[in-house]
Order: C-alpha cells, then sequence, then structure tokens
C-alpha cells in the first residue's frame, strides 16, 4: 500500500458519507479510479454498511408495536390537564385536532432550499473540470454503482444530437447524486439524480411538465446556468445546462423522463 | 406516531433489553408531547425526535449510574488507533452483527446515527448534543473499532485477509 493509499483510506468512510468537501472529494474518486485495492476496500467498507443497516433495520426483531403505541398514546392521554382530558372525549374536538396537527406536519415539511444551487455548484466542480473523454460502457459500469447503476443503461445514447460521455457517482455536499454527462456542440450538460432526503424541491418557475404527465418541469437560472428539475416520489431529477447554451426541451425532456423511470422502478422495490 | 418503529429499533440497540427500550421510546414521545410548543416548523422532526431520545436515554443513563468506565473507552480507542486493519473480502449479516455488538458506547451509537440512520455529522452532533468533532473523532474510532472486530470474526471463521494486508 503506497503512502497515497494510506491517506485516501484515512478518508474512505468520510466519502461514503459524502462528507467531504469537493476538491477532497474529487481527489478520492480519481484515485479510486485507479486503485484496484482501495476501490476494493470501498466497496467493502459500502457492504458492511449494507449488512448493517439491513440487520439493524430487520423490523422483524422488533415485532408488533401495537401494544406499544397503545401505552404512549394512554401516557400521554393522562399526562394531559383533566379539564382537556374531558374535552377531548368528544369526537369533533379530536377530528378537528387532527386536522390541524397532519395540517401542520404537511406545511412543516422541510424545503430542500440549496437543491438547484448545489446542482449548479457540482456542475462546475465536476462537468466542467471533468477530463475529455470518450463514452466508455466499462468505465461507466465501475463508477456508477450501488442505487443507481444500471442507470445509464436506460438512458438513451443520444437525445436530439446530445450524446452521452459518461457516468459516476458523485458525492457533492453532503449529497448523493448520480452524475450523467451529456455533450453537445462543445457544451457539456449534467444531469444528477438523488434521493429526496433533504426535503421538497423549492419553488420555481415551471416550464413544462414531464412526457408521461407524472411531475412538472421547474427551472431556474444561477451563475450563468440553467437548472431544470423534476420530482418524484423520492427523488429530485435535475439537468443543468449553459444559459447561453440551453438544453433543447425535447432532450431535457428525453433525460428527465428516463431517469424517472429509473427511479420510480427502485421506489417500487 | 411518527418514527416509532425506527426509535425502538435503535432504543433496542442501545439499551439491550427490549422493555428498557420500550419505556425509553415512551419517554421519548412523552417528552415530545409536552415540548411540541418549541419544535420548530421546517426543520426536520425525525431529527428532534432523535435528539429527545438521546437526551432521555442519556439522563436514564445518569439515574441508573450505569456510565461506562473511561478506562474502557481509552482503551478502545486507542487499540482503533494503531492499526487499521483492511474490512474481510467475506462478509455476512450475522458476523456484521456479531462485530457491531463488540464495539462500545459512545461510538457504536455514533456509527448507528450516521452509518445506519445516515444523518449528516451536522445533524448528529445536534442529536447527540456534542461538537461536531466530537463526532467525527466517535465515528473514526467506532468505524475502526468494527473493522478490528470484523477482521477477528474473519480470523476465527479462517477467511485470512494477512495475505492481503501482506500485498497491500
Amino acid at each position: 500500500m503506497t503512502r497515497d493509499c494510506q491517506q485516501i483510506r484515512e478518508l474512505l468512510d468520510s466519502f461514503l458519507s459524502s462528507e467531504l468537501t469537493v476538491e477532497t472529494n474529487h481527489t478520492v474518486l480519481r484515485h479510486l479510479e485507479l486503485c484496484d485495492e482501495c476501490r476494493g476496500e470501498a466497496d467493502r467498507r459500502r457492504e458492511t454498511r449494507r449488512l448493517l443497516s439491513a440487520a439493524l433495520k430487520d423490523d422483524a426483531n422488533i415485532g408488533d408495536v401495537g401494544a406499544l403505541r397503545a401505552r404512549i398514546g394512554a401516557a400521554i392521554d393522562a399526562d394531559q390537564p383533566r379539564g382537556w382530558r374531558r374535552a377531548a372525549r368528544y369526537w369533533p374536538l379530536a377530528a378537528a385536532i387532527a386536522l390541524v396537527l397532519s395540517g401542520a406536519m404537511w406545511w412543516s415539511r422541510p424545503v430542500d432550499a440549496a437543491a438547484f444551487e448545489d446542482s449548479a455548484g457540482n456542475h462546475v466542480a465536476c462537468a466542467l473540470g471533468y477530463p475529455p473523454a470518450a463514452y466508455d460502457a466499462a468505465r461507466i459500469k465501475k463508477l456508477l454503482t450501488g442505487r443507481f447503476a444500471g442507470l445509464a443503461d436506460v438512458l438513451a445514447r443520444d437525445y436530439d444530437g446530445y450524446e452521452l460521455i459518461d457516468a459516476h457517482l458523485c458525492p457533492y455536499n453532503g449529497r448523493d447524486y448520480a452524475h450523467v454527462i451529456y455533450r453537445h456542440d462543445g457544451h457539456l450538460v449534467s444531469l444528477f439524480a438523488e434521493p429526496a432526503v433533504r426535503g421538497t424541491l423549492p419553488r420555481a418557475e415551471q416550464v413544462g411538465t414531464l412526457p408521461d404527465g407524472s411531475s412538472p418541469v421547474t427551472a431556474k437560472s444561477l451563475h450563468g446556468f440553467v437548472v431544470d428539475a423534476a420530482g418524484t416520489r423520492q427523488h429530485h431529477l435535475f439537468v443543468v445546462s449553459d444559459e447561453q447554451a440551453t438544453i433543447s426541451n425535447k432532450a431535457r425532456d428525453g433525460i428527465l423522463s428516463s431517469t424517472a423511470q429509473f427511479v420510480r422502478k427502485l421506489e417500487e422495490q | 406516531m411518527p418514527f416509532l418503529p425506527e426509535l425502538l429499533r435503535v432504543a433496542t440497540r442501545m439499551c439491550g433489553a427490549r422493555d428498557r427500550a420500550e419505556d425509553l421510546v415512551q419517554e421519548t414521545f412523552l417528552q415530545a408531547w409536552r415540548s411540541f410548543a418549541r419544535f420548530q416548523t421546517g426543520t426536520n422532526c425525525r431529527a428532534w425526535l432523535y435528539k429527545i431520545l438521546m437526551f432521555s436515554h442519556s439522563k436514564q443513563r445518569r439515574s441508573q449510574a450505569r456510565q461506562p468506565s473511561l478506562t474502557e473507552l481509552d482503551q478502545a480507542g486507542e487499540k482503533a488507533l494503531l492499526f487499521d486493519p483492511p474490512t474481510p473480502d467475506v462478509l455476512t449479516t450475522e458476523m456484521v452483527n456479531a462485530a457491531f455488538g463488540r464495539v462500545p458506547e459512545p461510538f457504536r451509537t455514533t456509527v448507528v446515527i450516521v452509518d445506519v440512520e445516515e444523518f449528516t455529522y451536522r445533524e448528529a452532533a445536534d442529536i447527540l448534543d456534542v461538537p461536531i468533532g466530537t463526532v467525527m473523532s466517535r465515528l473514526s474510532r467506532g468505524r475502526k473499532l468494527l473493522r478490528h472486530e470484523l477482521a477477528s470474526c474473519a480470523e476465527a471463521l479462517n477467511l485470512d485477509t494477512r495475505e492481503r494486508q501482506g500485498s497491500s
């Protein structure tokens, strides 16, 4: 193991948690691309986490929580002031409270305020600094792993003249992006797909709808780039293109639509 | 009651016994109910419940005077810092579960919060009410300790990793 390998292994766990800075993250990615040993170690650590999650998140170990739910409900009920407890016996009032609470929970859903900003940021940090690459299916298979393995297989090699050149996992600012890069007439376009774990997409101008009508496509202009976004139940999808060479609607809708179909299948599993 | 099975799972892992875990989760929801007015709309409800769970757990432990000894933590930490073994090639759920069971607190809970429940380092710091540096240090030690235990398991099962260590 080289000194480089030792340093990279110190960073591997934070890399897997998407907690590295953009620069360090890309240093690790570049090393993993070249070093079989460290890539193997990264895969084994990823597998360790998967098995640990599987073991600890096995609901069979927990069994029925119905009795506990009832016990907690009774404890909360007993904790209320007596007058309030009497009033709560009247079901219309209880129903109204439930309605208000569910409304409050709906409105309290967090909004992923930096969703557009981070997509544009990663386009600049990764795609624009990317070495010129020709499409290489084996390379993509090696670098686009985990839940997004196979995404490149469902995407067309060409959408309205936009040519697929590369795809990889691309952690950025704590996000687990799958990053697919297209090129058209010398301009690079990024597709980012990520699990929607930070909240809903922020409000933006609606510029279209996915061809199957399942989701609106919204867009924002940021720092000279246009970020188009669409959401599925558990994922956010972004297409980032240069403001001076905005991606055609046909290509954008094709890319977003194929990706949405792919992530919906993941969500059904 | 949102996140009830999830909180019960984590509580069982922390308490070791189902009845104590149920008490802890009940206390968590009761505290959440009492302090619901302090919950900030727009913030992460799941992280807020975890924070209450951790607070209730440490309160429970203090009242039972069952803090782990400092010597035990120091030894565990030192052991992890000396050498970081490679992860064995062959891994099974049983092996990972058994190895993780031997990782001491507070490293174990920190690893659960970040690697299993997928909170960010900053969220974990807020949940555990410790500085983010402490989260990172506990994670580093906890993960290395887990690899030590996995290597021991692999050795016991005759899944020798020395060849790879030597060649790497």
